[in-house]
């Protein structure tokens, strides 16, 4: 942490004199320690999966989802700060609501991202305001077919065929890159997202954790939908035992 | 001609048509200045592209709802394939006459309000009765505006084994009953539907409300001069909402050969 | 002579007209207000402007109209055009009638609009609190906006003030609600039933802007005309005298058993002879604190819970009307 005491990294409106803003390199580590989010984009559709860490036992089981819905055929995923992907959830809400209004018609994805990013990077200018503490994972089917791309906290946005952020992405990465994603099934993918999910978790840091799977496709009628609980179910079972498995090997 | 020299203008002035060289709607009156903001921002002062009735009677299973697939422009029937019947949602239908871009604004509406129902993803979905509601107050607070959605629309739907019907219109009036006739259907249809429907509501079998409202479609197209005898019949029961492919009805014209006017002029 | 046609609208007194929309007459200046006249005017001999129709019909009116050529000059340069008309009047008719410790508030449910019956049941009465009921009777969209608007507005004082609200208070309320829309009226007529916190039958009736006053018994809406006459009548013994020796008659104090057929008398006659009456009728009876409810026994009153069971209580009874 070289910056740390050199004063360059109190405000987002400040370079350092090597030309860095250091708020959003700190927005970047807020991401980094959050639970790991994977999107995967297959043949004929996107999944989202999170791992929500669960920080107390009290909590209500499937309260604080940290996957949302932007439009029908929109999901968002966020990894980091859980307000500022709210916060985040509900200005992508704005945008595609506006979107529908000028052209009548859904918004792609990628008019979605553009939007989205800009109003990201809105928040790197100025030394009032703090940069978003997520990156978001937002993956939908459009005219174009299914489409996955990530926001970042400085407000750029890349498209991906498998993307991975948060704590365990390193993993996750490797993971998805062994996968053949272009030719999977939607269905074979929740299976493919629940191991990782599961694969990547460490137990000896983080006790418990919620899965949060959804999915847009043809079985969810292209709308963005929680993978139904069966299907849920039986996904996690098949993660777990996996898991098991490579243990014992 | 007008004698009065202040409003002749100058020459070729195109506030002044002297010669009378526009067309008769293009033309400007005598004396009459064009100034766009004593105008000011124009309201919706009537309908423009119309549908006609709608009707809907509730059944055993659920509501049904028929209208006609025309949207006249005045008494042109300028569009013959148009649908005045919308799903909004699982549960509800509505059925619009009047103004049809005012229709399809409320269409658009609907749909965003669905899009932030859906996004909200807390389990809730609205009833036909919460759309009805919505719809109502759109309707009434565009009225008090002074700027109206021109239109009358039914709204029908089923949910929870409870089935709903319920009127609105530009004025923002509102009420349910068991059966429902807007426009030119309130005089024509509405008897017949009362007389086939009042005190069997939960009877009714699906293929008898059919019949009865068939009959009153093609009495409509007999005596509704905006009417055509293409119409699409909905439904809405446990099984959701379902619109189905336009249908006509038989006629029998043979009779208006022998019609040689009316009142003293029968022969 | 050149002959063309025009229409015009009375454009130019429509901001007058406006302004004189007011309680009684509302109904007359809404109509003249929003009916689209022809207007015939003579500028001179060469140039004659008139809409053929009414050339036709009265071709003596242009040369009246030519008259009044100072008040016309404005309305043709207006566009020609509908101005729309935001009011309606869905017909049905409601009462209400104060004993010494009960109030009487009742209404028909049919819903009309021109000719035509839009529906057997709009329900025109409505419980605000335990004892305090309200009918409303006008333009249906107005009518159910304003009781919504009540509703809320009783229901915040509830939660401000941890008591229902007063029926005088009610009363102040609706009177300062109808004024603030003096300029765009709810085109509502409004009576107010139930039982003063001094344990008094009470009913205030209101006209479309406010202004209000606390009576023994009041009909409005469309058969008002047709059962004032009669209350008036029954309830205040216009006309009558009493027998000699007899006391004098005290308005406001009939009983119970005497008011209720009185009212049922009224909305039968009332259904026979006014096309917009009839369908079912709705009798809201509210009764004091602690006072015995055995009379209503032979009506087949159901009683609507209250809030506080000790307290006053109201009843419905709902009857038939003919639907001809």
């Amino acid at each position: 942490m070289t910056s740390i005491g050199t004063g360059y990294d109190l405000s987002a409106s400040t370079y350092s004199p090597d030309g860095r803003i250091f708020q959003v390199e700190y927005a970047g580590k807020a991401v980094e320690n959050s639970g790991t989010v994977i999107g995967l984009k297959v043949k004929d559709g996107v999944i989202l999966a999170v791992e929500k860490l669960v920080h107390s036992k009290l909590l209500v089981p499937e309260a604080n989802r940290r996957i949302q819905t932007i439009d029908r055929h929109i999901g968002m995923a966020t990894a980091g700060l859980l307000a500022d992907g709210r916060h985040l959830a509900n200005r992508a809400r704005d945008e595609a609501s506006n979107y529908r209004d000028l052209y009548r018609s859904p918004p792609t994805l990628q008019a979605l991202a553009d939007r989205v990013g800009l109003y990201v990077q809105a928040y790197t200018l100025y030394s009032s305001v703090r940069p978003f503490g997520i990156s978001a994972l937002l993956g939908a089917v459009d005219k174009s077919g299914p489409v996955l791309y990530v926001v970042e906290p400085s407000g750029v946005f890349y498209g991906y065929h498998g993307a991975a952020v948060g704590k365990g992405r390193q993993l996750a990465k490797t993971e998805l890159e062994k996968l053949d994603l272009p030719n999977m099934t939607t269905r074979q993918a929740v299976f493919e997202a629940a191991r990782i999910i599961h694969l990547v978790h460490d137990d000896a840091k983080d006790k418990e954790f919620e899965l949060e799977l959804s999915w847009i496709g043809a079985e969810s009628n292209y709308q963005h939908a929680p993978v139904p609980k069966d299907l849920f179910a039986e996904a996690d079972t098949k993660a777990k035992e996996a898991l098991n498995e490579g243990m014992e090997d | 001609m007008d004698h009065f020299p202040l409003s002749w203008g100058r020459p070729r002035n195109e506030a002044v048509d002297l010669y009378s060289t526009y067309p008769v709607h293009e033309r400007q009156r005598h004396g009459q200045q064009h100034d766009a903001f004593t105008q000011g921002v124009q309201h919706t002062q009537q309908p423009i592209v119309t549908g006609t009735s709608v009707l809907a009677l509730k059944y055993k299973d659920g509501i049904m709802m028929a209208a006609d697939c025309l949207a006249s422009y005045g008494s042109l029937a300028r569009f013959k394939d148009i649908s005045r019947l919308h799903a909004v949602g699982q549960y509800t239908l509505i059925g619009a006459g009047g103004d049809m871009s005012d229709f399809q604004y409320l269409q658009h509406l609907l749909n965003d309000l669905m899009i932030d129902e859906y996004t909200s993803d807390d389990g809730h979905k609205l009833g036909p009765d919460e759309i009805y509601h919505y719809l109502s107050q759109v309707m009434y607070g565009r009225r008090t505006k002074m700027n109206p959605l021109w239109n009358s629309l039914l709204v029908g739907g089923f949910k929870d084994g409870q089935s709903f019907m319920g009127y609105v219109d530009l004025l923002g009036t509102t009420y349910t009953a068991s059966t429902l006739a807007s426009g030119y259907g309130a005089y024509i249809a509405q008897p017949l539907l009362r007389k086939a429907v009042e005190g069997r509501e939960t009877t009714l079998t699906e293929e008898e409300a059919r019949v009865i409202i068939q009959e009153c479609m093609k009495v409509l197209f007999y005596r509704d001069a905006r009417s055509l005898n293409k119409y699409q019949i909905a439904t809405v029961t446990e099984r959701g909402v379902q619109i189905n492919d336009a249908i006509s009805s038989e006629t029998e014209w043979a009779f208006a050969e022998k019609i040689r006017g009316y009142g003293a002029q029968t022969q | 002579m050149r002959i063309s046609t025009i229409e015009g609208g009375h454009s130019s007194d429509r901001g007058d007209r406006s302004l004189s929309l007011c309680f009684r007459s509302t109904r007359v200046h809404l109509r003249g207000l929003h009916t689209r006249t022809p207007v015939e005017r003579c500028t001179d001999e060469h140039h004659l402007h008139f809409s053929l129709f009414s050339a036709y019909t009265q071709p003596n009116r242009c040369l009246a109209m030519a008259l009044m050529q100072p008040l016309l000059a404005d309305a043709q340069l207006r566009p020609v055009g509908h101005q729309f008309n935001p009011y309606s009047e869905n017909g049905g008719t409601i009462l209400a009638i104060a004993g010494a410790d009960f109030a009487v508030i009742a209404g028909d449910t049919r819903q009309t609009e021109g000719y035509s019956i839009q529906t057997r049941y709009a329900p025109k009465v409505f419980k605000l609190t335990d004892r305090a009921v309200l009918a409303v009777n006008g333009f249906q969209a107005d009518c159910s906006e304003f009781v919504k608007r009540v509703l809320q507005r009783i229901e915040w004082y509830r939660h401000a003030h941890s008591k229902q609200m007063p029926l005088k208070a009610i009363a102040r309320m609706i009177q300062t609600m109808l004024y603030g829309k003096r300029f765009f009226p709810y085109y509502t007529y409004n009576i107010l039933g139930g039982i003063e916190e001094d344990g008094t039958g009470a009913v205030y009736s209101f006209d479309p802007v406010g202004s209000y006053e606390r009576e023994a018994c009041r009909a409005a809406g469309a058969a008002s005309s047709l059962i004032q006459p009669f209350l008036d009548n029954q309830i205040y013994f216009k006309n009558q005298t009493p027998a000699p020796g007899a006391a004098p008659f005290v308005p406001g104090n009939l009983p119970i058993d005497v008011v209720l057929p009185i009212v049922i008398d009224s909305f039968t006659s009332a259904t026979e002879r006014h096309i917009e009456v009839g369908d079912g009728l709705e009798i809201f009876i509210v009764l004091a604190k602690g006072r015995d409810a055995s009379q209503l026994s032979s009506l087949n009153a159901t009683e609507i819970p209250a809030a506080d069971p000790t307290g006053e209580r109201v009843f419905v009874v709902r009857r038939d009307l003919k639907k001809d």
